[in-house]
């Protein structure tokens, strides 16, 4: 167990690693460095001619940001001031990376949450009764409806949910605060006006992930309704929907535990479209946009933390999952 | 007969059990009717198909999906215990007396000890289950309970066990631990459904001596489902032969194995070169295969295999299974049919 997690956790540290380097790569793909994005950007465009002025401002630029330094060196002192949580400066935004992200991020976080969340409220018991009911009228509603779930594209659904709250209800269900909390520090009243705006998006982007959830419960489930274990606790008389959640159910759910980690980026990534539909001050339309107007390390810094947080998310998974199947820890 | 019947523990008449399929209606019980009287040993053997496992679940009223018991009857004598007389096969199978039923007087030990535990529960954990369903008991005496069992069960090291899982343990051992479980609430009859073919010879023979001493010492009936005749030969004091979903003789394990009447019977057990043979994986086979389930031969199911077919008989209705005239053997065969008996077919006499 202990082996396992040590094990984990270095594998962990190696892939924040590579992520880190790739990321550090990717700022040095477009052509020109940070210093020569940064000088264009003030004096109006790539295509405003550079005077010698500029260039002597660039050079020194270059200088003071270590960029005339060989690669290995550029990317230790990168990497020291990133840990330390110094992302540098923003080009577009001409402030700390900080903050512009901070916010984002915690509300990137809150919509994942509140996703997962309602995915696993609805899908699971769904999930469970259509496996038991199988090829009952509710398992065939649930599995069309689902189908469609699966069918409809996030922004058609999100665009949908706006138009009905505009025409049917006058309200406007966009944004993920009230005005009067958009810069009023954390409180609980915050908290709550969050939660208000939050199922929105969370049924936007949760829908997809719910049919899918509901399928794969199902099906796995369906499988494992028939091993000889559960008739084996049927004929020593345990009561039909204790055998059914303490066995087939905690097995059927075993393979969503360890994809629990991927879940976190593939709404990030997923989130784009509908955060930029529903104007909701995530990571998401930052990253876009940084990407669109080359805002380097505004870019990498985003792409980073997703790497992190994926990391994170996959280590959890892990340890759940020792934690939730005996097999894993033996194995080991 | 009457006197076994009312003696018997449990007595099955007539009982038919239906899988309705989407390519039809698979008739797995098709009228069988046994008794199981108290403390003794029945053995039903039959290759493989012919409902065996199906009879075992429907006592239990744990059928797999669609299969459902659409006529006969299954008494529980309940008589000695201070009970009533019970129809297990009109009572509903989520109900308060079947749920009391499974795994208290009735237990049941399957073919895979393996699959037949929960991967993820200890063992000790579906023990105490047992135990806490059924009895009066603390957790702390339930997990006492299983380790006395284990210990009786001869499972070296039970405190130990008692924490682990299905996988950390041998086959024989596992299937002492659900020998164990079955026997924790004292059951009046364990069936046990082809207990030792997952199980090499010599863990069959280790496992067969274990469900005879504790037969012994717990005075329980046990229905041993087997197509190994040599298991049957070694355990059972009665045997009921089935085909295809019907009983097609039964009585004394002597007279059976000595003076089989019908010719599935006497096959079966010409097919095996010794009797006391224990280890045979597999009854080689009688002339001809068992017919497809939805499509089974008219008369006497045995028919078209059968060496002593008798057209415009055999083919034309179904022999009455009933007591030999001056044996305790029950048969259903036109060879031994009175002519009386017949019904639905013309006669010549
Ligand atoms: N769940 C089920 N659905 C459909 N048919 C079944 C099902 N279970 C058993 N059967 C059929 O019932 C018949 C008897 O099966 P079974 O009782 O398992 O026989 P045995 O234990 O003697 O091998 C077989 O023809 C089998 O195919
Ligand atoms: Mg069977």
């Amino acid at each position: 167990m202990t082996i396992f997690l040590v094990r984990r956790t270095l594998i962990a540290f190696l892939t924040t690693f590579v992520i880190s380097i790739i990321a550090f790569l990717a700022i040095q793909l477009p052509p020109g460095d940070f210093a020569s994005v940064y000088i264009q950007n003030l004096i109006g465009g790539p295509t405003a001619p550079s005077t010698v002025g500029n260039l002597v401002l660039e050079e020194q630029l270059r200088a003071e940001l270590g960029l005339d330094q060989p690669q290995v060196v550029q990317y230790a002192k990168w990497i020291w001031r990133t840990v330390r949580l110094d992302f540098g400066t923003s080009i577009e935004h001409s402030v700390k990376i900080s903050e512009v992200i901070g916010q984002r991020l915690v509300n990137t976080v809150f919509l994942a949450l509140g996703t997962i969340i309602f995915t696993w409220v609805l899908a699971v018991p769904i999930g469970i009764y259509s496996a038991v009911k199988h090829n009952s009228p509710t398992d065939y509603t649930v599995t069309f409806v689902g189908f469609l779930g699966l069918a409809v594209p996030d922004f058609l659904l999100a665009l949908s949910l706006l138009w009905i709250g505009f025409t049917y209800f006058d309200i406007s269900i966009g944004g993920l605060y009230s005005p009067e909390y958009l810069e009023a520090s954390w409180s609980f009243g915050k908290f709550v006006d969050l939660l208000k705006h939050l199922w929105i998006p969370a049924i936007v982007l949760g829908t997809a992930g719910t049919a899918g959830l509901i399928r794969i419960l199902r099906n796995n489930l369906l499988d494992e309704l028939a091993k000889p274990y559960v008739v084996a606790a049927r004929a020593r008389g345990v009561p039909e929907w204790k055998l059914i959640l303490k066995y087939p159910v905690r097995m059927a759910l075993n393979p969503f535990i360890s994809t629990l980690g991927y879940l976190l980026p593939f709404l990030l990534s997923g989130s784009v479209i509908v955060s930029v539909v529903l104007s909701l001050p995530t990571l998401g339309p930052t990253l876009l946009r940084a990407l669109i107007v080359e805002d380097l390390y505004l870019a990498s810094t985003i792409v980073l933390m997703l790497g992190v947080l994926t990391v994170i998310g996959t280590l959890l998974s892990d340890i759940m999952l020792v934690v939730f199947d005996p097999r894993i820890k033996i194995a080991e | 007969m009457t006197d076994t019947r009312d003696s018997a523990l449990l007595s099955i008449n007539g009982l038919k059990v239906h899988y309705p399929t989407d390519e039809g209606v698979v008739k797995a019980l098709d009228g069988v009717s046994l008794d199981i009287l108290p403390g003794q040993t029945l053995g039903v053997v039959g290759e493989s198909g012919c409902g065996k496992s199906t009879i075992g679940r429907a006592i239990l009223q744990i059928l797999d999906k669609p299969g459902r018991v659409v006529d006969g009857e299954m008494m529980w004598n309940a008589r000695e215990s201070g009970g009533q007389t019970l129809d297990i096969a009109i009572q509903n199978p989520d109900g308060h007396e079947m749920r009391a039923m499974r795994g208290g007087d009735v237990a049941m030990v399957f073919q895979e000890p393996m699959t037949s535990f929960s991967p993820i529960h200890t063992i000790g954990n579906q023990m105490s289950e047992a135990i806490l369903l059924h009895q009066d008991k603390t957790p702390a005496e339930a997990r006492e309970w299983s380790i006395e069992l284990m210990n009786m069960v001869g499972i070296p090291n039970a405190p130990q066990r008692f924490h682990e899982y299905s996988y950390q343990l041998s086959g024989g051992l596992r299937q002492r631990a659900m020998i164990a479980m079955a026997i924790s609430c004292s059951p009046k009859l364990l069936i046990a459904d082809e207990p030792t073919t997952a199980l090499d010879v010599t863990t069959q023979a280790q496992i067969l001596d274990l469900l005879r001493k504790l037969q012994e010492e717990q005075k329980m009936a046990i229905m041993l489902i087997t197509h190994n005749l040599g298991v049957i030969a070694e355990m059972a004091d009665a045997v009921v032969v089935m085909y295809l979903g019907k009983a097609v003789e039964s009585g004394p394990v002597d007279d059976i194995f000595h003076r089989p009447k019908h010719p599935y019977s006497q096959g079966l057990l010409r097919s095996i070169p010794s009797v006391q043979a224990v280890g045979h994986e597999k009854l080689p086979s009688i002339a001809g295969s068992i017919p497809h389930p939805f499509n089974r031969p008219s008369g006497c199911t045995f028919g078209p295999r059968c060496p002593s077919f008798m057209p415009g008989a055999c083919d034309a209705s179904v022999p009455r299974y009933m007591t030999l005239d001056g044996t305790r053997q029950k048969v259903s065969c036109f060879l031994h049919h009175p002519p009386e008996e017949v019904e639905e077919v013309p006669s010549d006499d």
